[in-house]
């Protein structure tokens, strides 16, 4: 029995505005109970809401950077249910007239290119949170009720756990990249339920879907999903009907468990919401919202292979991060060497990140600093072993890099006159590994070198020491 | 379109309300009303008519995104029928955590 | 002891000119509530030793010319919120509710100095016509204790009819001050959506709702309204201009004005024939005053009520979920889990009423019938709006009857055919965000009967002319009831 996969994944990111899409309470994680929480969020008789222009900017890049096409004229909708975690007993949505549809983005699986198709991407609230207690009682937290959120629904493209974790990675990244949306899945910044049904090959019609909500990790999406098709892949093989409805993963057990059977689909009733003005996106916000887009990770990616000739793997690093993809290409711009800048990023920069937790802007090394650094050492001003040094101090303190290595004096020594007469003295010192080098003995040479690079505490160029080294002895 | 008693309570349950058996044969009537209306409306021509679903033309109002604080914690609690703690509130269990809809 | 031989101007000059202080007409006003309110029950909550600090700092405070409201007692409505006072919309569900937040129009109205002494009754959550769905009782018509004072603004209609206060704010959705502004024999402003902000106003059907003055002039309705119109950033569809001057011009007269009638409803059977009859007399009176009148047409009027009940049952059952015995309000003492706490809290503490409305809602606007009970009364709802705007392009303002027989019985029964069509009357103009005024204009068998005068979006100012011309060549406002033991 050959059949096919069927998935479509539906996202739900929570945006980083300051304050909530309604109501002027802060939206950040990690308050105490209820305290960011005011009349409105609590539904009182009376309040009215306030839509923040933000949420609709952040919803409007988020289309854009999933390659939507745009309603530039909408409103809000009240989708009616009850449940203790959303006050008002309706979420408030976009139904007819969501922000973006019709969208897309490419994923690469088993070295084969797929477009997955986006259906809609809309703003709406989210609900506060429920924990529950020991004796029958639960407790409602309502600081997260309210808060901005973007719900993305693909269309059922989607034919593999492998494609649905591409595709919900894709997603994340490209939201990262677009700045609204800090899509931290361990946190619930970013939640995602995924719809799987399974039917012959040629057949039109869906067969009965299972949902499985709340996944909470990329790994756990594909496991689940992995374990759905064998479970329903059983059923139709011995001749049952797949039930649908939803159901909640087990990540200890790698089992999926019926939550709720498939019943009468609810009827939330949905009609536009009164208290919220219609608003219209002109054609110049559009402009300005896909201006501010940065470059998206794939094509950034692309472009350092094609470009800058970095490996893949280059690429992928320095894109990782918007950040540091952003440095990146400043370097560039001040005109430092690509594959340099890039070994600096990978190597040294990531390593101190790593170390004391920041990102890249919270520290004091700038483009400037990466470029000037590059420069030093190339037109050899400085060592590398002293470029080190630099950047150590860069980063610590800031400052002008040419200014740093003056104030220390880390001058590379490099002018001959200077250096042959160290290096003579060195020789006069060491007649021995002169004959010991004349004899065969390269390792004398290395002792040599040592020695003038200790006499000039390391600042000696070092070509120029090799250099003038051997046209010395050969004098000799 | 006659509507069954049955009916008629499963719509009254979706709004968290229970009625006697006065108040079905009451709405039944009402509701019979409310089909005339569906029935005298559905006669005129609206082929090509825009909805009104809002109260007045005005459009594209928005708000910075600045946090501004209004009520207090306990002035938000003060009216919460039967609470013991004033940090969460409590409500009888639930099935599951988070949302039922989407 | 009541304000029957005064209005907020004179009131205003006695205060400039210290020959009453504020703390007496606070006094003043509770004199006549305690005389008078056992029969009417015009309030749910008075609040006396508030209302006196109030008029002592503003006695002390001292009042300037031209700044009317201040020190004038005044009464609101029980679905407007003031901070700290309860406010129950009518309802067992909200007795014990403590507002914590002040609504604009409130808010408003102590900037200008008004003293609130009450909150007065209404119809549960303003669901009724005749303010008898009130957990907190009924309230009289003070022109005759049998009769009803209409709805849902009752409290406010009979507190300034008793001569309580000489001013109180209602709200109107579906005619809720119009409507007991005629059958006590008040001006009533129905302004334009969106004109005085919503903030704080407990919502009945969102698109429709609206706050205005109830008062015995049109000079002091204008005067009320100055006070709490305006722009509020707080409410997402309030209109974008501070309020106008509305005294400015208000003696303007209506010479050159064109004042349209529309036959069908001038002539509808449903109305009684004293009531025609008045309502002409009305017109010519304008005429008189240089008016022309021209025929005009609302094709769609007819179906006005069925849009009222068709759109605000589904707007409010979706403004209702929040009772829920959950987070304020009443919570059920006998539940299992939390949907009989849901169930029991809201089917307890819901009058009948009320809950008729919220299941015709779920009905309205459930998944098979969504499409051809609510969007397709939208749609009508457009070519409704288009017929005024086709109307407005001949005529300035448009005059109509707004009751169409006077009060009748309380526990009574008002005829159906009476029931719809003055719904539509004033349900026609909720549905388009106009702006509507009712003035007294006479009596039959006792009991006053009012004409609407509806007008374009944010055209009060007018509205208030056409209302004074009238006032100034007529006495009707000046009748009153007579209260036993006041004078």
């Amino acid at each position: 029995m050959n059949l096919e996969t069927i998935i479509g994944l539906e996202i739900h990111i929570e945006l980083k505005t300051d304050t909530k899409i309604f109501s002027s309470s802060p939206s950040h994680f990690g308050a105490e109970p209820n305290e960011n929480t005011n009349a409105y969020d609590w539904a009182h008789p009376g309040v009215l809401p306030r839509l923040n222009k933000k949420a609709i900017d952040y919803g409007l890049r988020a289309s854009l950077a999933l390659n939507m096409d745009i309603h530039q004229d909408s409103w809000f909708d009240r989708k009616n249910y009850y449940y203790p975690d959303m006050p008002l007993g309706y979420q408030i949505s976009q139904m007819p007239y969501p922000i973006g549809h019709d969208g897309y983005v490419d994923i690469e699986v088993d070295g084969k290119n797929k477009r997955i198709h986006i259906e809609r991407l809309h703003l709406e609230t989210d609900a506060g949170k429920n924990t529950h207690g020991n004796n029958n009682d639960s407790y409602a937290d309502l600081n997260r009720a309210g808060t901005s959120l973007i719900e993305i629904v693909s269309e059922p493209d989607i034919r593999s756990p492998q494609e649905a974790y591409a595709f919900l990675d894709k997603v994340r990244e490209t939201i990262l990249y677009s700045g609204v949306s800090d899509v931290k899945m361990q946190e619930g910044s970013l939640r995602c339920d995924a719809n799987i049904s399974l039917r012959p090959y040629g057949q039109e019609e869906f067969n009965p879907k299972s949902e499985i909500k709340n996944l909470n990790s990329l790994n756990y999406i594909q496991k689940a999903l992995e374990y759905e098709i064998k479970r329903q892949e059983k059923i139709y093989m011995t001749g049952g009907t797949v039930q649908g409805g939803t159901l909640r993963y087990h990540p200890d057990t790698n089992k999926t468990e019926l939550m709720r059977a498939k019943g009468e689909e609810a009827d939330y009733r949905i009609i536009p919401d009164v208290d919220i003005a219609p608003f219209h996106i002109s054609d110049e916000w559009v402009e300005e919202a896909r201006k501010a887009l940065p470059e998206m990770p794939d094509v950034l990616r692309k472009r350092y292979v094609e470009e800058f000739d970095l490996s893949e793997y280059d690429a992928e690093v320095l894109t990782a991060n918007r950040n540091i993809s952003d440095f990146f290409d400043e370097t560039i711009e001040l005109g430092a060497d690509s594959k340099q800048a890039a070994n600096w990023l990978m190597g040294d920069v990531s390593a101190h990140l790593n170390e004391t937790q920041e990102d890249i802007l919270e520290t004091n090394f700038i483009p400037q600093h990466l470029a000037d650094m590059i420069r030093l050492v190339n037109d050899g001003t400085i060592s590398s072993k002293i470029a080190k040094k630099l950047f150590a101090e860069l980063m610590a303190d800031g400052g002008d890099a040419d200014e740093v290595v003056e104030k220390n004096g880390w001058k590379q020594l490099s002018d001959p006159g200077q250096l042959s007469d160290i290096i003579n003295g060195i020789l006069d010192e060491n007649e021995q590994s002169i004959e010991d080098f004349k004899g065969g003995k390269d390792r004398a040479l290395g002792f040599l070198v040592g020695q003038t690079m200790k006499a000039t505490r390391g600042q000696a160029n070092p070509e120029m020491v090799n250099k003038i080294l051997l046209e010395e002895i050969n004098k000799r | 379109m006659s509507i069954s008693n049955e009916e008629i309570k499963t719509i009254a349950a979706s709004a968290k309300l229970s009625l006697s058996d006065e108040d079905v044969s009451r709405l039944e009537e009402r509701l019979a009303v409310i089909d005339e209306r569906m029935k005298r409306i559905s006669e005129v021509n609206t082929e090509g008519v825009d909805s009104t679903f809002f109260g007045n033309e005005v459009r594209n109002v928005f708000r910075e995104d600045e946090i501004v604080k209004s009520e207090t914690r306990e002035e938000l609690f003060r009216n919460v029928p039967q609470q013991t703690a004033d940090d969460f509130i409590e409500v009888p269990a639930m099935i599951e955590d988070g949302k039922e809809g989407a | 002891m009541s304000f029957f031989d005064t209005n907020i101007i004179s009131l205003h000059e006695q205060l400039v000119n210290k020959e009453v202080t504020a703390v007496d007409l606070v006094e003043q006003a509770f004199a006549q509530i305690e005389a008078s309110d056992g029969d009417i029950n015009a309030f749910i909550s008075t609040n006396k030793e508030k209302a006196l600090e109030q008029a002592q700092t503003i006695d002390s405070e001292g009042i300037q010319e031209g700044e009317y409201l201040k020190g004038i007692p005044v009464a609101v409505k029980d679905n407007l919120l003031i901070k700290g006072e309860k406010t129950t919309a009518g309802s067992r569900y909200l007795e014990n509710y403590e507002a914590i937040f002040d609504s604009t129009a409130y808010s408003k109205l102590k900037e200008a100095g008004a003293v609130v002494v009450g909150k007065t009754n209404m119809d549960e959550f303003a669901m009724g016509a005749t303010t008898e769905t009130s957990y907190f009782g009924k309230t009289a018509n003070p022109w005759d204790i049998s009769k009803v004072p209409g709805g849902s603004s009752g409290g406010s209609a009979a507190s300034v009819a008793a001569g309580q206060v000489p001013a109180a704010l209602g709200s109107d959705t579906g005619g809720s001050i119009r409507q007991p502004a005629s059958f006590t024999g008040l001006v009533g402003m129905k302004p334009s959506y969106g004109l005085v902000s919503r903030l704080g106003l407990i919502a009945m059907s969102g698109s429709l709702d609206t706050v205005g003055p109830m008062t015995r002039t049109v000079k002091d309705n204008a005067i009320v309204l100055q006070a709490i119109a305006g722009y509020d950033e707080a409410e997402m569809t309030s209109l974008p201009d501070p309020a106008a001057d509305y005294l400015e011009n208000i003696d303007a007269g209506v010479e050159g004005l064109t004042i349209g009638i529309v036959d069908e409803l001038i002539d509808h059977e449903a109305i009684s024939s004293d009531v025609k009859e008045l309502v002409q007399a009305a017109i010519e009176t304008l005429k008189a005053q240089g008016a022309q009148i021209k025929t005009v047409s609302l094709p769609h009027a007819s179906y006005a009520n069925d849009l009222y009940a068709l759109i605000g049952r589904a707007e409010s059952f979706t403004s209702m979920h929040r009772y829920d015995g959950i987070r304020f309000g009443h919570r059920a003492e006998d539940y299992e889990d939390l949907e009989s706490l849901y169930v029991n809290s809201r089917t307890e503490a819901f009058g009948s009423e009320t809950k008729d409305r919220i299941v015709e809602g779920a009905y309205i606007i459930s998944k098979d019938r969504i499409d051809d009970y609510f969007f397709k009364a939208a749609q009508v709802r457009t070519l409704l709006k288009e017929d005024f705007s086709k109307a407005y392009e001949e005529v300035d303002v448009i005059i109509t009857p707004i009751t169409a027989d006077t009060a009748h019985n309380l526990a009574g029964e008002r005829e159906d055919q009476v029931g719809e069509l003055e719904t539509a009357l004033a349900a026609m103009v909720n549905l388009t965000g106009l702006p509507a005024l009712t003035l007294p204009i006479g009596q039959t068998q006792g009991l006053p009967v009012g004409m609407q005068i509806i007008g374009q979006v944010k055209d009060e100012a007018r509205l208030y002319q056409v209302g004074q011309a009238f006032q100034t060549t007529t006495d009707h406002h000046q009748a009153h009831a007579e209260m036993n033991g006041g004078n």
